[in-house]
């Protein structure tokens, strides 16, 4: 057992495969809690049969509220370090581990699995996901100087002090839980590191993806990137005691 | 009577509207008094410039527009205002609504910890909720 670390979980409608998910991290011995973002089908009744705690979201807020909420059980609960992760079985125990040795390691306040690094199997991505990486990535490097090859990546783990940040306020509009939160974490003197991780395919389920997708991550990431920075963290000086 | 004076009582007339409107929905309670007030004195003033023309002949003359044009003008600006300040209320309800959502997930979970055996329900909502944008 991990003791300090949970893994949160958000989940939306993904009854197929959460149980798995859940059952894979208590062979590993890991904790995890299930944020239930007011599915429709029994995500919570899987969740919770699997072993798992559920947060159970009586209306649906979007990733980014279920990892708030999330960040904060786990800050309730005395825990010093958050593995984010899909309920789709994308991100292996194995590499979970790995987040969470790289966080060990440099001591960092976020740690991003990205599948762009080095030494990480490319994953397949369409073209026009690729091209917006590619700016988005351009952007936190040009403001903050940090290198995030996948700064979309949902597969992060979030070490105190900024989890507790995180769990006081966290963005819930599209990109916000990924791009801008790293980017709001960068400037306001948190730590942030990449490390290279493996993404299996998806479970079960099916991904939110269609033939406007491409249309909509385009239209949704200059608006996020022009938007800027909608929400504010305390600089990582006044979180010290 | 000339044109202006018919057009003057028309918009007269639209503010008289805007009260009775705001005075109706009130007493059917689906206003509350903090906004029908709003409305009640915004259909006031519409009234009181539609009918008494030389409290804004200064500025007509000025900006070489009539009465009708200028309460047009201040009418649509009003309509902007009023659409941003609804946003922004919207903005609000909506981190509201976060927060609470959030804290009941929270206490349903403590509820779960303290009484292992009592059948929390696991249904979800009827025909769940509309997903967010993700």
């Amino acid at each position: 057992m991990t003791p300090d670390v949970l893994v949160v979980i958000p989940a939306y409608n993904e009854s197929a495969s959460v149980g798995a998910v859940v059952a894979g991290l208590a062979d590993a011995g890991l904790a995890c809690v299930v944020v239930d973002d007011g599915s429709a089908d029994a995500t919570a009744a899987t969740a919770r049969a699997a072993g798992a705690p559920v947060l159970r979201l009586p209306v649906n807020l979007g990733v980014g509220g279920a990892l708030r909420c999330g960040f904060r059980y786990a800050v309730e609960h005395g825990y010093r370090r958050v593995v984010q992760c899909d309920a789709d079985g994308q991100h292996p125990p194995s590499e979970i581990r790995h987040l969470l040795e790289v966080q060990e390691s440099t001591g960092a306040h976020l740690v991003v699995g990205s599948r762009f690094v080095d030494g990480a199997p490319a994953y397949d991505v369409g073209r026009a996901r690729r091209i917006i990486m590619r700016a988005l990535s351009g952007i936190v490097r040009r403001r903050t100087g940090t290198v995030l090859h996948d700064p979309t990546s949902g597969f992060r783990c979030i070490a105190q002090p900024l989890l507790g940040e995180f769990a006081t306020s966290y963005p819930v509009h599209y990109l916000g839980d990924t791009f801008e939160a790293a980017l709001v974490a960068a400037r306001s003197g948190y730590r942030i590191v990449e490390a290279p991780v493996q993404m299996l395919p998806r479970q079960g389920g099916a991904a939110s993806a269609g033939p406007l997708a491409a249309v909509r991550f385009i239209a949704r990431s200059v608006v996020a990137a022009l938007a800027g920075l909608t929400f504010r963290i305390r600089p990582l000086a006044e979180t010290q005691p | 009577m000339d044109a202006s004076v018919d057009q003057e009582l028309l918009i007269a007339g639209a503010g008289i509207a805007v009260i009775v409107l705001a005075l109706v929905v009130a007493r059917r309670r689906l206003l509350t008094v903090r906004y029908a007030v709003g409305w009640i004195v915004l259909g006031a003033l519409i009234v009181v410039l539609a009918l008494c023309t030389p409290l804004i002949e200064p500025v007509t003359d000025r900006l070489g527009m009539t009465p009708t044009g200028l309460l047009l003008f201040l009418a649509s600006g009003t309509l902007l205002l009023i659409c941003v300040q609804l946003s922004i209320t919207a903005s609000g309800l909506t981190a509201r609504q976060r927060d609470l959502t959030e804290a009941i997930a929270l206490l349903e979970a403590r509820v779960a910890e303290i009484e292992p055996r009592s059948p929390t329900s696991d249904t979800p909502p009827a025909g769940g909720t509309e997903p967010h944008a993700r």
